[in-house]
Formats: C-alpha cells, structure tokens, sequence
C-alpha cells in the first residue's frame, strides 16, 4: 500500500504545484491478526490548482494523468487487490470535485497486504528502492511496521527553491493503526497512543518523511 | 563536434547575411516565387563587430576555417563577404523540381576563396570557380562579386508520372517490381530449404500459405502491393524456446534482408537517376541565370528595406506552389476532387524589423479584390471605447477581437461558396445551398444587435477567493471525522466584455438560469453555480448595452454601482483602439504572478524566470484590412540592457556559448 503512497509524492513533488494534501493510513487491526485497512488521499486543499493542473497535459514534461487514465489506473489497483488471496471487501471511491480518493479492503492477515504492495510494486514497474511492509505476531503480540527511506522524492524536492519547499509544510501523512487490544508501547518517535490505548497515530510532514528527517517504522507491543 | 556543427552553421547563415548585392535582385528569376532580402548593414549596424567576432570565435568558427586555410581569417570581416549589401535567397519551382538560390554579394573574392576547405575540389563550370556537394544536388560558383548558391529537389509527384518514368527509365514502384521475383523465391524457399528444418507441420502450413500468397501475387498483381511472408501455422512450442524458433527461421537465406536489399536497390537507381538529373537541372539554370536568360525579378514588387529591417521575404502566388507539391491529379486519385487552390490570398510579405529593444515580425497578406472587400466589411468594427478604462496599465494580458458580425454573417456564406466551395466542387452545390439558407435562416441586423461584435477579455492579476476544502478531526481515540473548512486562494482575475444594443436575449436566459436554480442572483449580478470544485466562480453583469462575464465579484459590483475607477493605460488604449485585434502579454509581471499565485519555481528555471521582468511586453496586432492588404505585427520587447533587440540575442548567444566553453 504504502508503495502507491510514495509513487503518488513522487508525482506530486516532481509536478511541484500541489503543495497542500493529506494522505491517511487507517489499519484496523484484530487480535487474530486479521483486520481492515483504508487509505485516503485528499487534494481538496489545493483542488483550485490541482483543476488547473488537470487541464494541461504536460508540466514541465511531465505528463498530468487525465480523469480517466486515473480512473483506469485505480481501476487496475483495485483489479489487483482483489485477486489478492487473503484481500477482501475491497472498496474505492474517486471524487473529482474535491480531489478525494479511498482505496479500502479487508484482510485476513498483513502478509496479504505486504503480497499486494509487491504485486503493486511489479505491476507499475516501481523501482523498490523504498519498501514497507507490516508484520504481525499473535503469540507476542507485536504489531511491525517496517519503511526504508527513499531519496526519490527528495531529488525532486531538491529542484526547487527553498522558499518553494515550504510550501510543502502544509502537506502530511497519517498513520492510525487501531487494535482490539491495548497498546503497552509504541517506538517511533512521532507516535503517540491515543487515550483509550487502542490506537497509535504519526502525523508527519511529507517535507520532514520526503527530506528523511521521520521514520514511519514502528514496533507496536499490545497487551 | 557539435560545436564544429553550429560554427558551419553559423557561417552558412553569416554568408547568406553578409553580401554586397547592389544589384543582385537583377539576377533573380522574374518568376520566383518566393524572395528573402537580407539587409547585412542593417544587420550588422545593429551588432558589436569586435563582440561578435569574440563570440564567434569562441564557438570556433575560426578554428574550424583556420585548420585549412591559406589567409587563415580570424575576423568575420576577413571572410570576404560584403557586410554592407543586400543579399537575398529565393525559391523558384517548376513541376519537375524546386530550385533553391543565394546570391551572396562578395568585397573580396581572394578571401572568400581562402575560406573554401582544401579537400573540396575546385572546378571551372561556365567559367566560375565552382564547388559541389556530395550529390552534386547544390552548386556554388563565384566571381569577382557575388557568391551563386542553387540547389534543386526533384518534386516526387512529377517523377511518378508514367510518361516520365518511360522517358527517363525509372522503375515505376519498387514494391511491384519486387513481387514477381519474391513470390517465386517464397515458392522455392518453401519447397526446399523449410523441410530441412525439423517442424514440418509448421513448414507445410507456411509452404501452403506461401504458395496461396504467389499465387494471388501473380494473378493478381494490380491488387498486391507485395507479396506477404509466409504464415507460420501454429507450432506447439511447449517444450522449446519460442525466440529461438523464431530466430532459426529468420536465420534462414530466404528470411535474410534480400527483399529489403532489392528494394534498396531499386530506390537508389531511381535516386540515381533523379539525382542526375536535378544535377543537370541546377547546372542548366544556374547557367541561364548568368547569362542573363531570365527576366529580371520585378524589384518594385519588394519594399525598401529601412535601416531597421534586417529582412523580409515575399511570396508571390502563393498557392500556385501547392499545384506542384500536390498537383490536382494526385489529390483527385487521392480524394476524388480537383480543387482549385485559391484562397483570395495573392502574396505575403513579412519583415523582421530592429525596433530599439523589441524585435518585430511585420507582415501582410495581399487579397484578391473580392476577398479584399469581404473582409473590409468584416472587419469595419471599433472596439467600444466604454471598455478603454479597464485597460489598466498593471493587467497582465488582454485580448481584443473585433468583427462586424452583420458584415460576417452576410459575407462568410459567400467566402464559403468562393472559396471552399472549389476545394469540393462535388459539394459545391450543397454549398451554395447551405451558404442561401444560411443567409435567409439567419436574420443579421438582428443578431448583430444582440452581439455587437466587438470583445475585450483581459486578465488581471490575481484575485483571493475562499473555497471549501475537505479535513480531517481527530478525537482523543484517534476516530476521525470529516469537517469542511474554508482557505482563502489566490486565482488570475478575468473579465470578458462585450457590446450588445439588445440585451434581451440575456435576459432571458438569466430569468431562466434563476428559475433552473444554476444562477443566483445578487443585487443584479448573477452568479454561476460552480460545482466543479474549481474555486473560479464565474459572474454575469449586464449594464447599459454591455455584458461583463468575469470572476471578481468585487469588481463587478463597482462596475454595477458605477464605482470602477480604473483608468486605461495609454499605449494599451491607442492599440486596442487601432487594432481589430490585439493580443498583449505583459511578460515582466509573470515572475510576480507566479509567487502570488505560489507556483514554485525549479532552480533549473529559475533565472529565466527571473529575468522575464526585465522583458517588455510580448503583442500581436493586426489593424484588420487597408487598401487590398491584410497586415499584422507580433512583438517582443527584450530587456534593454544591449542596446537593441539583436544585440540582447547576440548577447544570450554569447553567454551561451561561454556557458558552452565552461
């Protein structure tokens, strides 16, 4: 899943005009390692440029994806996930007026998820430079999520002037991992766990995770 | 290497530049249709000689020259061109071939000559010192003052032509020509050498299919174009390497490139042949040329060339030309119809004119009488002064587009009849009929009163405008809900105006929209529902025989209340004035709008960008029709830092080719 993520940054820093939007990673995991998870990408803060984007076919040689080369591609996603063994329930939805878009399924254990950001990864060619990938462990009780830094979307980053990249401090990713059981501990850095202990959240800037500066790994202990 | 390239280049274009032709348009051919003057003085009364020298000779334009020359020239004025005449270039085109020429005017024959390179061979034609390229398709001979440059293109149509082909002993289509030997080598290809590869099913399907495909080859040849390869049947290659089938095959003498190298070599014997011939063509012409065995090219036909024009080209009949690159036969085998190719256009001139620091493309298109008259009445058309005062000197861009629409509804069914009418003479009728019921259909005068015909859209900076955005609201569990917030954007302000004495129809629609619920109303200002999600909201103001479309609701409501206050910036109001159309960019203030507007900037880009506000304003005019002439102007106005506009190109040059050193 999280390859889609990067795969989106990437196009998004290099076209260098959508400054403002927030991606959301939502994992509903049970105790018996099964669960749900949902992913939300919101352009709705930059939709006035992300409308004037999408009526130009290249910028800065780089090619705008129509609506419906976006559709067809999610389309395609969406294909893949659900010949997934192990995905299930697998739902999308597009909004072209606020420039919303969720991708959500259920699965029978985080190996299937993991499976499918592999075949996503095979499928659109994505160099693996930077891999995630969750693991879950019902004797111990440890919930993992592993993330390997890539420096792609920072090369891109890098071609604009500083005071451009700030434009970028408006832009975040969202990690809410929630659990049937209570969580004991958490180690990432920006994680908090929310007051019930049934949830661990990382908001992070996408400057600080494109610049390397946050890690979105994490090992989570559950009671 | 590539340096090398740009620094031949740059001395093809310096020899054409620089020439004394005094008298050098006596020379070209009444008949060419097409004449580029070049001015060299004003050329290079525009230009730093000592500058371009250093930029040149950085490029190694020099180096390159001095590698093998006698007098070794190291100035641009030791190349033995004349650098204070004209010199020109011009097309002439027959059915059989295009002749392109040069007439370079020459100070100084020894130097010239010393810039010709030692391995081209000098020969005496028609007495003149003469060199050839390669193909001998372009010929270069010289005397005390000019350089004669022709070149000659075969015109492929010309060479198709049966009786053409017969007379000069072509090979009428390679591809025919092919299939009588191909088909008989497929045969033999599948009865011998297939069987020795152990596939048989597959061999015998191909030899079958081979066979198939002679046969229809031969009785059928008219039809085929070329024989197709054989078929492969489908061979079960579960337990081989398909690729390593297809490559055995392939391997095969009868799958190696003979048909392409046949078909090769029958291109380069009618190549051959043509080439000779164009050979003796450009030799034959540019020899009638020198003996004077043309009329001179009327020179009252081009204008005078003022100080500040460094050239101008003139294309006569134009579409004369069109009969030679795609004669009325071709397109009648193609499409079925013989259109006449006349448009109403006599000729163009254009001029590259040295304005201070803004660089002009003056041109004009000369009409035939009738056109002439059509478009006159089109383009009696002023725009309303009321819109003068939102000329305002800060917009960024405008766009005025003015046309009598009575004049156009009542003339464009006779343009259509005259002149497209004859590309579809199998139409025509249906034509003429669509142009009469067009004509009784539509009731002009009363259209013209809705819309006047006169338009102005300009783009002003930039405007805030609120929109709706989706976010997100964490509980202290981590649960999120969907809240809608507000954030304030900055968008380019438009507004479009335009005249009408009957604004009723508007009306109509507006009580419509309100009805339909796609309009709200404010005050009087009408507002179009924006679903899109795009933040621009459009709106609609009618106000005393003007409708205002725009997406600053501000302004419109000081435009209503009578409270605009803008004042029209002079030069802008005097081109919209004078013009029926004027396009005008504002280009030094694209660096602020983008930082308004938050477009990040690439460091790659960057001094572009930042340069683009040193930049005048970039402008296309047309005044519309006087006398029989059509005329235009596009401009661009450079950062006045060298003087002149050539000067400031000569200087990116030189920094480039500094960058290039580096």
């Amino acid at each position: 899943m999280h390859r889609w993520f990067v795969g989106l940054l990437v196009f998004i820093t290099t076209l260098s005009l959508t400054s403002c939007f927030d991606v959301v990673e939502d994992v509903n995991l049970k105790s018996n390692g099964s669960g749900s998870i949902k992913a939300t990408v919101n352009l709705s803060k930059s939709k006035v440029k992300v409308a004037s984007l999408m009526k130009l076919d290249k910028v800065d040689g780089v090619k705008v994806p129509s609506k419906s080369e976006i559709q067809t591609e999610l389309n395609d996603v969406v294909k893949l996930l659900r010949q997934t063994p192990g995905i299930s329930n697998v739902q999308h939805s597009l909004d072209f007026n606020n420039f919303i878009g969720t991708l959500s399924c259920d699965f029978t254990n985080v190996g299937a998820l993991n499976a499918f950001t592999k075949t996503l990864s095979t499928h659109f060619k994505a160099k693996v430079s930077s891999y995630s990938s969750y693991s879950y462990d019902a004797k111990t009780k440890v919930f993992a999520r592993s993330y390997t830094y890539s420096d792609e979307a920072k090369k891109g980053l890098a071609k604009l002037k500083p005071e451009n990249q700030k434009s970028f401090s408006d832009a975040y990713f969202t990690s809410i991992y929630r659990f049937q059981d209570n969580v004991l501990k958490q180690d990432n850095k920006v994680g908090k766990i929310s007051d019930n202990k049934k949830a661990v959240m990382m908001r992070v800037g996408v400057l600080d995770l494109v610049n390397g500066n946050v890690s979105l790994s994490n090992q989570i202990s559950l009671k | 290497m590539y340096l090398h390239k740009f620094a031949a280049l740059a001395l093809g274009i310096l020899m054409t530049l620089t020439s004394n032709a005094q008298d050098l348009i006596r020379k070209v051919p009444h008949d060419a249709k097409v004449v580029v003057s070049f001015n060299n003085k004003a050329v290079f009364d525009h230009l730093n000689i000592a500058d371009l020298n250093l930029t040149l000779t950085r490029l190694g334009l020099f180096d390159k020259m001095n590698s093998d020359s006698k007098l070794r020239p190291s100035k641009i004025e030791e190349l033995g061109v004349d650098l204070k005449a004209k010199a020109y270039a011009y097309v002439r085109s027959t059915d059989s071939v295009q002749y392109i020429g040069a007439l370079i005017p020459l100070s100084n024959k020894s130097q010239f000559e010393s810039i010709i390179p030692k391995h081209k061979k000098v020969e005496i034609v028609n007495s003149l010192p003469t060199i050839y390229s390669a193909d001998r398709s372009l010929r270069l001979s010289w005397d005390e003052n000019t350089v004669y440059v022709l070149g000659g293109l075969a015109m492929d149509y010309y060479f198709r032509k049966e009786d053409v082909i017969n007379r000069y002993g072509l090979i009428a289509n390679a591809y025919d020509a092919y299939e009588a030997e191909y088909a008989e080598a497929v045969v033999d290809s599948a009865a011998t050498t297939w069987d020795a590869y152990d596939f048989d099913a597959a061999a015998d399907s191909a030899a079958a299919d081979a066979a198939r495909a002679a046969t229809a080859v031969s009785e059928e040849e008219e039809e085929y174009e070329l024989a197709a390869p054989p078929i492969l049947a489908p061979v079960d290659t579960t337990d081989e390497d398909e690729y390593a089938i297809v490559d055995s095959i392939l391997a095969q003498d009868e799958y190696s490139d003979d048909y392409y190298n046949r078909y090769d070599s029958i291109t380069r014997h009618n190549d051959s042949i043509k080439n000779d011939l164009v050979k003796q063509w450009v030799n034959a012409e540019m020899e009638l040329m020198l003996a004077g065995g043309y009329k001179s090219f009327d020179a009252k036909k081009l204008p005078k060339l003022s100080a500040n024009t460094i050239a101008h080209i003139h294309a006569t009949d134009v579409f004369s030309y069109y009969k030679y690159l795609y004669p009325e036969e071709a397109l009648s085998e193609l499409f079925g119809v013989k259109p006449k190719f006349d448009y109403g256009i006599d000729g163009i001139d254009a001029s590259i004119v040295v304005d201070g620091n803004k660089l002009k493309f003056v041109g004009s298109a000369t009409l035939d009488k009738e056109m002439a008259s059509y478009y006159k009445e089109i383009y009696n058309k002023k725009l309303n002064p009321k819109f003068y005062p939102f000329l305002d000197k800060d917009v960024l861009g405008f766009f005025s587009f003015n046309v009598n629409t009575e004049a156009y509804l009542k003339n464009l069914p006779k343009i259509m009849e005259s002149y497209y009418g004859s590309f579809m003479p199998r139409y025509s009728n249906m034509v003429s009929l669509g142009a009469m019921l067009f004509d009784i259909a539509l009731d002009q005068k009363a259209i013209a009163k809705v819309i006047k015909g006169d338009n102005l859209f300009v783009l002003n900076g930039v405007t805030k405008v609120d929109v709706t955005y989706t976010d997100y609201e964490y509980d202290d569990d981590y649960n999120y809900t969907e809240v809608e917030k507000t954030k304030t954007e900055t968008i380019p302000q438009f507004l479009w105006m335009f005249s009408s004495d009957d604004t009723r129809i508007f009306e109509k629609i507006i009580q419509i929209g309100v009805q339909e619920n796609e309009l709200v109303d404010h005050d009087g200002i009408y507002e179009v529902k924006e679903n899109k999600g795009s933040g621009i909201t459009v709106y609609l103001l009618i106000k005393q025989g003007m409708v205002f479309i725009g997406n600053d609701m501000a302004k419109m409501e000081m435009i209503k209340s009578n409270h605009y206050s803008g004042k029209g910036h002079a030069p802008y109001v005097a081109m919209a004035k004078k013009n029926n159309l004027s396009l005008l960019f504002n280009t030094k203030r694209i660096p602020v709008l983008l930082e308004e507007l938050d477009i990040p900037v690439e460091r790659s880009i960057e001094e572009t960008v930042a340069e683009l506000q040193q930049y005048g304003d970039f402008y296309m005019t047309s005044t519309g029709v006087k006398g029989n002439k059509v005329t235009g102007e596009i401009a661009v106005e450079f950062p006045n830092r060298n003087g002149n506009a050539l000067a400031f190109l000569f200087d990116v040059l030189d920094r480039w080719s500094l960058k290039l050193k580096e």
